[in-house]
């Protein structure tokens, strides 16, 4: 077992094949040894967020780790927007909750969870319209009138091509 | 489209708390046609700024439908990074003047060949044997993924690691399929379907042996017919380390499938985890059908699950079986589909029949919404 600290100073007690999900934490856990006594920080994530993550490294504990260097692997996962049953219904969370799990899965490096994420996102927005895709996620629309209206000029024949 | 070099003040809330870098991971995912990189360009300056990236416009497929202008558009932006094609012609486009030997669209495709990762053929099959040399007349050294509905011709695909064959209505032998075979050697993942081919084509059997080593998943459909011919496809493919097969029976009718022969097929496998059977209808006699051989018991990791969608959507039985690791023991997963729709005692029997095949079996019932 191994004792996380979040940036709430909330205190986790993890197992050690858990947590290694995690490259961040499996790579500070090597530098730590077997000294069960001390405590790893995660200073940018929060208990909410931290239990959030736990429960998905519980879930894929016993998956295959991708290899940093298996570029067909990647090039495979990368593909699909496809998430399986179990992760969607995991991230079937409210939006701040799902960029916290994304920034959380990036700054632990947990390249699955991440996609899953990313995936997520990248459903919401498909099919959508640049109006629908700034009501969706609250976005101001900066572009200049006069912008707006070249980009429409520009490329109105390319939207189905 | 071009970058926006003007200052953007980034709001900390909602989709704005994510960097760049996170952002442009989601547009790779979002984007896989022009038109995609239209609308997300079109949203704020930021997504432009981002989606403008060249790792963005090489998630563009190129397509006989793109025309020359967004071809070149994206072989220019994408700066030389590696692209999907897809080379899509049905029926239809026959009676339009399209989709015949190399129509010009294609040759607008094709002419980059040499920068395609990953390339997509799907042709009416009358096209299929005027493209069959495609791969040699138009290379691809960089090819990781290759999805035809033809066999191409053999030539080292040394690269590739993933295949979908669709042979569906074809003129293939499994001579050919197994000679195209031996020539992708890196291949991980392989999924054939077999379909209403020529039986006397088929059943051209050939003695020769293709041994797969990095092949780990597999995935067989085959209808009624050709079930003989899936078992000598497997029997002529030595797969050390293969640990997922999925074979889906597609059957129009209650007559019971023979699968004696994809058992003695499966048995040699004997690096198997996670064997998965898809059938139309229960079998006869509503006994388990004789594909799990009782030799898997070597230890093996984590189960993967489904594989084959909800292919055919009226009682459908699937069997999925895994094998057990140290800390748990083999397990079976039935699904009954339409479940509503069998009799009690055609139901009663697999969940007995399950269990005597493996102490652990979990049985799903899905009830349709209709009623025959």
């Amino acid at each position: 077992m191994v004792i996380i600290r979040t940036a709430d100073k909330e205190k986790f007690t993890v197992d050690r094949d858990v947590a290694e999900c995690s490259v961040l934490l499996k790579n500070l856990l090597e530098d730590v040894g077997e000294n069960e006594e001390e405590e790893i920080p995660v200073q940018n994530i929060n208990s909410s967020v931290f239990r959030k993550v736990l429960e998905w490294c519980e879930h894929h504990k016993n998956d295959p780790r991708p290899a940093s260097d298996d570029s067909a692997a990647e090039e495979s996962r990368r593909r699909t927007t496809d998430i399986s049953e179990w992760d969607q219904k995991f991230i079937a969370v409210d939006q701040e909750m799902l960029f916290e799990i994304i920034l959380a899965a990036n700054y632990l490096d947990i390249k699955p969870l991440l996609d899953v994420g990313c995936k997520t996102v990248a459903n919401m927005i498909k099919g959508k319209t640049p109006e629908e895709i700034r009501k969706l996620f609250n976005i101001t629309n900066d572009f200049t009138p006069e912008e707006e209206a070249q980009i429409r000029r520009e490329n109105e024949w390319a939207e189905d091509r | 489209m071009h970058y926006d070099n003007r200052m953007i003040r980034i709001p900390r809330h909602g989709i704005y708390k994510l960097p760049d870098e996170l952002l442009l991971i989601i547009m790779q995912y979002g984007v896989s046609k022009y038109g995609d990189m239209v609308r997300l360009a079109s949203v704020c300056p930021r997504f432009k700024s981002i989606v403008c990236s060249p790792t963005v416009w090489s998630k563009c497929s190129l397509t006989v439908d793109s025309g020359t202008d967004i071809i070149e558009a994206i072989i220019r932006e994408s700066r030389g990074a590696l692209l999907r094609a897809s080379i899509v012609f049905r029926i239809q486009d026959m009676f339009h003047g399209r989709g015949g030997e190399y129509p010009s669209s294609a040759y607008h495709v094709l002419q980059h060949s040499s920068l395609f990762k990953d390339v997509h053929i799907d042709l009416y099959h009358m096209f299929s044997i005027s493209w069959k040399n495609v791969f040699i007349k138009h290379p691809m050294p960089r090819l990781l993924r290759l999805e035809t509905s033809f066999v191409p011709r053999p030539m080292p695909f040394n690269m590739v690691t993933q295949c979908i064959l669709k042979l569906i209505d074809g003129y293939e032998t499994q001579s050919e399929l197994l000679d195209f075979l031996a020539s992708v050697p890196s291949l991980r993942s392989l999924k054939i379907t077999i379909m209403e081919m020529e039986a006397k084509e088929i059943k051209n059997r050939s003695n020769k042996t293709v041994a797969l080593r990095n092949l780990r998943e597999m995935e067989l459909g085959v209808d009624q017919e050709h079930i003989s011919d899936a078992a000598g496809l497997l029997g002529s493919l030595v797969l050390d380390m293969l640990s997922s097969l999925s074979i889906s029976i597609f059957r129009e009718d209650r007559s019971a499938p023979e699968t004696s022969e994809i058992a003695r097929a499966v048995s040699k496998f004997r690096s198997l985890q996670t064997l998965q059977l898809e059938m139309g209808h229960p079998p006869k006699n509503n006994q388990l059908p004789d594909v799990f051989p009782s030799s898997i018991t070597s230890p093996s990791s984590n189960p993967k699950t489904d594989a084959l969608g909800s292919r055919m959507q009226t009682r459908r039985v699937v069997w999925r079986y895994h094998r057990g690791n140290r800390d748990s023991s083999d397990s079976l997963d039935v699904s009954i589909i339409d479940s509503n729709r069998l009799s009690s005692d055609t139901v009663a029997n697999i969940v007995i029949s399950s269990l005597h095949i493996c102490d652990k079996a979990r049985i799903h019932f899905f009830q349709s919404m209709s009623q025959d």
